[in-house]
């Protein structure tokens, strides 16, 4: 354990640990760190033991997103299904193995979402294999409808005029 | 295909409504977003969803993007104030609406935690480990350590992202790394059969 009592660095010693310990300092502090340091084992001790939370940190890596019947515009796409072993070991981020979609959709689809949003909150329209489908449910997937496969037809054929509409509108903002 | 643009010149095209740069722009900055939409929240299906969030806003907002800030920290404060209402929704809202038929007392004890430290000490789970240990931290605690340690933001850029003075950051930043240094010290000690990875790690 460590005992700042025992330290007697003159200042703010908190910032000059957290300073040094990401090398955010300019080269005068980092010579009058270093030079306390070299004679005060505690707080050599305390950066060692930061140092050991860092590296047990870095341990620390988000899963991959579920990939699901009907899923998100986005982390989606063919490339998910490379099993992971097959890719590279460090790919330079962000690395394309979530999305191959073409973008249209994924925009239409996103402005689909904020427009639809605004009118029914717990509504959201996504982009999947099949085309665009919709779920309900603010930042959570609703639980599937028995009857939504079918009623979701002429909601799709509406939902496909439109983002064909945000399309065609895209394409003419493109236009000078 | 992503090309070498930078940030600024991928956001100009997608500004004027280039589709590819759409795609790109998608590509360069989903993982970080999600990956700190992860670390945040917890959960990667909200995680996802927070990310998708992130984008439609952002590309409402493009054209508003006066390129004050660097676009990344423009995106990850999009992603943390989507992260703060999620985190406030659920502290306001039951974490599942409870079934007729299930007494709810035993759902709360089933809720997690669901696997104690030491079943992941001698599972030798320090992914795990590293998660739990993390939401031992206040919040804001917790966001600063993401910020620099998985995105490798500045002090500046931090204290900038949170609303926050410099000295601050600082502040949240010592405290949190002393919480986890006496939260894994325990991990340490905890009784564990075997002597696997994470009980040699040294935190």
């Amino acid at each position: 354990m460590t005992n700042h009592v025992t330290c007697t660095y003159p200042g703010d010693r908190e910032g000059a640990i957290i300073d040094y310990l990401y090398g955010e300092t300019d080269a005068a502090d980092r010579n009058v760190f270093e030079r306390h340091i070299v004679g005060c084992a505690v707080c050599r001790a305390e950066l060692d033991e930061y140092r050991g939370v860092q590296r047990t940190l870095s341990r620390w890596a988000p899963p991959e997103p579920d990939r699901t019947p009907e899923f998100s515009p986005l982390l989606t796409g063919p490339r998910l299904a490379v099993p992971k072993a097959d890719l590279p070991a460090s790919s330079p981020a962000p690395t394309p193995r979530f999305v191959a979609m073409p973008i249209w959709a994924r925009v239409a689809a996103a402005v689909l979402c904020v427009g639809v949003g605004a009118g029914a909150a717990n509504f959201r329209v996504t982009y999947s294999p099949e085309g665009l489908t919709m779920r309900t449910g603010w930042l959570s997937d609703a639980p599937p409808s028995p009857a939504s496969s079918a009623s979701q037809q002429p909601w799709r054929t509406e939902l496909a005029a439109m983002a064909d509409e945000l399309r065609r509108e895209m394409q003419s903002r493109n236009t000078p | 295909m992503l090309t070498t643009s930078t940030d600024e010149e991928l956001v100009a095209r997608c500004i004027r409504g280039d589709r590819d740069s759409f795609n790109e722009f998608i590509l360069r900055w989903e993982r970080p977003i999600y990956a700190l939409a992860y670390r945040t929240i917890g959960r990667k299906d909200d995680a996802r969803d927070v990310c998708q969030e992130t984008f439609l806003r952002a590309f409402r907002a493009l054209p508003g993007f006066r390129g004050q800030a660097k676009f990344l920290s423009w995106l990850y404060r999009i992603t943390l104030n989507l992260c703060r209402d999620w985190i406030r929704r659920q502290r306001r809202a039951p974490f599942v609406s409870v079934p007729e038929d299930v007494d709810p007392v035993e759902l709360a004890a089933a809720a997690e935690p669901s696997e104690g430290i030491e079943d992941l000490v001698a599972r030798r789970d320090l992914t795990r480990i590293v998660e739990r240990v993390m939401t031992r931290l206040p919040d804001e605690q917790r966001t600063a350590i993401i910020l620099k340690e998985y995105h490798g933001l500045t002090f500046q850029e931090i204290a900038d992202l949170m609303g926050c003075p410099l000295s601050t950051v600082k502040t949240r930043l010592y405290q949190g790394l002393a919480v986890l240094r006496r939260e894994l010290a325990k991990v340490q000690d905890a009784p564990a059969s075997g002597s696997g990875p994470a009980r040699r790690e040294r935190v």
